[in-house]
């Protein structure tokens, strides 16, 4: 065999010993690890946290020793390194490997082959390559006696942690109430898996649900109270339990043994009934016969699961103090515990028998699975369908509308001007009296048009539009003309325009220059309106017509809004520049907080012993804290939830300030505001 | 230097008055886009009237036909000689309409020259916003009313290469004329070829 050869099973030979160096130093670590826990849990029981992130670290500290052992391995790919490494080890070669390895002592390779064959270096790299291994072999075989020889049960808390498992592994002597394991069973018909807490304060489960509290017996006896609870005590020698129902309303049980005393609160959770609701009909109707089919349509969810639904059809017929009811049923569904369905069906009506002014009242229902407490029945809205009677036809289904402002009603000059000569048609048929007050009723609209013409005129000047008769007739005197006065300019300006064509350039008033032919329109309505009035309508038809053409005459010259024209806008240049500053707009006044009532400062008291207590006697003070929570559940829960949560961390070990201080403004009904940062965006 | 007063022309003939909202819109516009000193209401000028030489940018629209008083026609001469900018909206948005056809021929014989189409590029254009297609489309041209066309260029007097008056046939007296509370119910301002005009008329 050459010198080459011989390298290359040395080779061989070193990297199988790296490899399994690798695994001796792995497993040696994560049994190290194991062991030391398993030593120190054996006298000061780990939290469950710590025993549940036990195996992962395990396998990373064996991961990181490989890794280090493995890295070695590369030195060991090259030929050459190899070859020095052995010089090293069997000194008697004198070089001769490492120079046969180097290609420029090839001129030599025989000479150098014959001194490599004299010497024997296997047996000492052997040695050399395996030797190390022996110390980390040592260290794994001391942990794996370790491991076996503690007590059943001791590894399977590090390699399978379980909530409860703390009460095997309790070394309280004489106390055991130290640590209890609550194992909860919901109801079967919620589906709930069952779960198990570790030293919990408080429970939270659905009602009926089957709970145990187990701790490992330990010097007396423990006694347990609670209210009306019924709740079944066993000692088996090795533990004790108590088996109880999640009652109806939170509970405080107080574990008793000897001077010791371990709350814990239950805090039963309700099962909603299902939320339905009925989609089709969307609202109440009247339909004008009872044809066809009504669909209906509805969705229902629940917290646990839906068993089935239907729609429940209540019929009324009858009026006054007969009324008969009949109830039917359709659209029945199973729906097989989802927790959402949809509802749907149909009402054939022709088979009902319906009456004209007969009622039906729909609405949708669905049933969960709860077996404890009954099935939860929920209901949607009510929609009413009624049969339309004879008759009411055209009244179905109208929106009234507000009735129309009192005296702002105006008949145009046209329908007045038909009105009038449709009264004159009649003349002969009609007596005089009747005549005279159909002339007057025409007058009257004559004269309500014309103060609307009136205040278009005014409304046209810049006096903010609150001129016309009106101003006048409600007795604000602000410069507005009186009737009389609007007639005489009127007066003057439709005589100027009949003798000659009017001059506007100066010297009249804005009234007349603006308004020439609505105050010819005036000026004649003013007419009609006293020919009207005294019953003489055909002596009021030509003023009527001139009034119509003027009023054209308006409307061909320029647009005449009815409406009246638009206030000036005066811009608040501050606000549209966004500079502005209101003076009615200030920050709100500070004001003292009210006197709090005796009940929140009882409650304050008690919340304020507990916290006095923390420093001396944390488990004291969050048995008070659990004490009160127990108490708010019932008559505040809002109040209630932020002690839960420092109850929880007080007794988890961690802080609890930030959360008795939320606790504590909430009791005091301090209100808080937000911070505008996040608890990822706090300020550098 | 005083603030920026927004004028509106009145003229004897015609109803000069037919946009009365368009001014506080303006307003508001300046106020709200640029840092331009501005009264917060305009003013009522006549245009025979020398105040008017007081205001660099005056407004004139109406539907009615235009014809000018004598004084006023002399007047409109100096306004437009000494510097200022008379802004002339057709209310009819019709070429074929009253307003267009006696308020053009009027600008011309007060003036001694007929308008002229107005470059699209033109600085009036990118004065302050920039409108590379030309004056903004407005409503009543899109929706067909009046003549029915999309007026591709606005008319101006040009004095050298400064607008003397400017015409306009597409109804910004109907565009403008709402309460400038309203803004916030478009998503683009249509106001703001408003503004080109008056920092124009206040820059050149």
């Amino acid at each position: 065999m050459s010198a080459l050869e011989r390298l290359g099973r040395v080779q061989r030979e070193l990297m199988m010993a790296v490899v399994a160096g690798s695994v001796v130093w792995a497993a040696c670590a994560a049994v190290g690890w194991f062991a030391v826990l398993a030593v120190v849990d054996r006298f000061a029981t780990l939290p469950l946290a710590w025993r549940t992130a036990a195996p992962a670290i395990g396998a990373l500290l064996g991961l990181a020793a490989a890794a280090w052992r493995v890295r070695r391995a590369g030195a060991f790919t090259d030929a050459r390194a190899v070859a020095l490494w052995v010089e090293g080890v069997a000194p008697s070669l004198r070089y001769a490997l490492v120079t046969r390895v180097d290609p420029a002592g090839a001129a030599s390779a025989d000479a150098l082959e014959r001194v490599i064959a004299a010497v024997a270096f296997e047996p000492p790299v052997r040695r050399a390559a395996w030797q190390p291994l022996a110390r980390p072999a040592l260290a794994l075989a001391i942990g794996l006696v370790v491991l076996l020889v503690l007590p059943s049960g001791a590894v399977a808390r590090l390699a399978r942690p379980v909530p409860g498992d703390v009460v095997a592994a309790s070394r309280a002597p004489g106390d055991a109430l130290a640590h209890v394991a609550i194992t909860i069973v919901p109801p079967a018909y919620s589906g709930v898996a069952t779960s198990r807490l570790e030293d919990a304060a408080r429970v939270s489960a659905l009602v009926g649900s089957a709970v145990r509290v187990e701790g490992a017996a330990a010097g007396l006896p423990v006694t347990v109270r609670a209210d009306s609870l019924r709740v079944v005590l066993r000692d088996s020698g090795a533990r004790w339990s108590a088996d109880l129902g999640m009652p109806a309303s939170p509970t405080v049980l107080r574990f008793v043994q000897g001077t010791r005393e371990r709350l814990l609160l239950l805090e039963p959770r309700a099962d909603s009934a299902p939320i339905v609701s009925l989609t089709v009909p969307a609202r109440d109707s009247v339909l004008k016969s009872a044809t066809g089919v009504l669909r209906l349509a509805a969705s229902a969810s629940d917290d646990i699961g839906l068993v089935g639904g239907a729609f429940e059809v209540v019929i009324s017929s009858g009026e006054g103090e007969n009324f008969r009811f009949r109830t039917i049923t359709v659209g029945r569904t199973a729906l097989g515990n989802v927790r959402a369905a949809t509802l749907g069906g149909g009402l054939r009506l022709d088979t009902l028998k319906l009456e004209p002014g007969d009622l039906l009242h729909v609405r949708a229902i669905a049933r969960d699975r709860n077996t404890v407490s009954g099935p939860g029945l929920g209901a949607s809205e009510t929609r009413a369908i009624r049969i339309a009677r004879a008759g009411e036809y055209d009244s179905v289904s109208v929106d009234g509308a507000p009735p129309p402002e009192v005296g702002k009603g105006v008949i145009s000059q046209r329908m007045l001007i038909l009105l009038t000569e449709k009264l004159l048609k009649q003349r002969a048929a009609i007596a005089k009296d009747a005549f005279v007050r159909e002339a007057r009723l025409i007058a009257r609209d004559q004269n309500t048009l014309r103060k609307q013409v009136g205040d278009v005129i005014f409304s046209r000047l810049d006096d903010g539009g609150g001129g016309g008769e009106h101003a006048h007739d409600d007795g604000d005197d602000h410069g507005a003309l009186t009737p009389e006065q609007l007639l005489a300019a009127a007066n003057e300006a439709t005589q100027a325009a009949g003798a000659e064509p009017l001059d506007f350039a100066g010297g009249e008033s804005p009234v007349v220059n603006i308004n020439r032919p609505l105050l010819e329109a005036y000026n004649a309505m003013w007419d009609a309106g006293r020919e009207l009035g005294i019953g003489d309508a055909k002596a009021a038809l030509p003023h009527m017509y001139v009034a119509l053409a003027a009023i054209q005459k308006a409307r061909l010259a320029e647009r005449v809004y009815l409406r009246g024209r638009p206030k000036e806008v005066v811009i608040d240049i501050g606000r549209v520049r966004l500079a502005g500053k209101s003076d009615i707009i200030g920050p709100a006044a500070r004001l003292p907080r009210g006197t709090l009532d005796a009940t929140t400062l009882a409650r304050l008291a008690r919340f304020d012993a507990a916290l006095g207590l923390l420093a001396t006697a944390r488990a004291a003070a969050t048995d008070s804290l659990l004490l009160l929570r127990a108490e708010l559940l019932g008559v505040a829960p809002e109040l209630a939830a932020p002690l839960g949560e420092a109850v929880d961390r007080l007794r988890a070990g961690t802080d609890a300030t930030e959360a008795l201080v939320v606790a504590r403004r909430t009791l005091a009904n301090v209100s808080s505001h937000a911070t505008p940062l996040g608890a990822w965006g706090r300020a550098p | 230097m005083s603030a920026f007063t927004f004028c509106t022309v009145q003229y004897e003939s015609g109803d000069w008055d037919s946009a009365p909202l368009v001014p506080a819109n303006v307003i508001d516009s300046v106020a709200r886009y640029t840092s331009i000193e501005v009264n917060p209401t305009g003013a009522i000028v006549p245009l025979a009237s020398a105040d008017l030489l007081r205001y660099p940018l005056a407004y004139l629209t109406g539907h009615l036909p235009v014809r000018l008083s004598p004084a006023e026609r002399a007047m409109l001469r100096t306004y437009v000689t000494r510097g200022g900018l008379l802004f002339v909206d057709d209310h009819n948005h019709d070429i074929d309409g009253v307003f267009h056809k006696s308020a053009t021929e009027e600008l011309a014989r007060a003036l001694g020259a007929p308008l002229k189409a107005l470059p699209n590029t033109h600085a009036l254009y990118t004065s302050f916003f920039k409108f590379p297609d030309g004056p903004p489309t407005t409503g009543h041209e899109l929706n067909g009313w009046g003549d029915n066309l999309v007026h591709a260029n606005l008319f101006a007097h040009l004095i050298g290469d400064r607008i003397g008056v400017l015409y306009s046939s597409k109804d910004y007296s109907s565009e403008w004329g709402y309460h400038p509370d309203n803004k916030r119910f478009q998503s683009v301002d249509n106001t703001r070829f408003a503004v080109n005009i008056v920092v124009y008329a206040l820059t050149r």
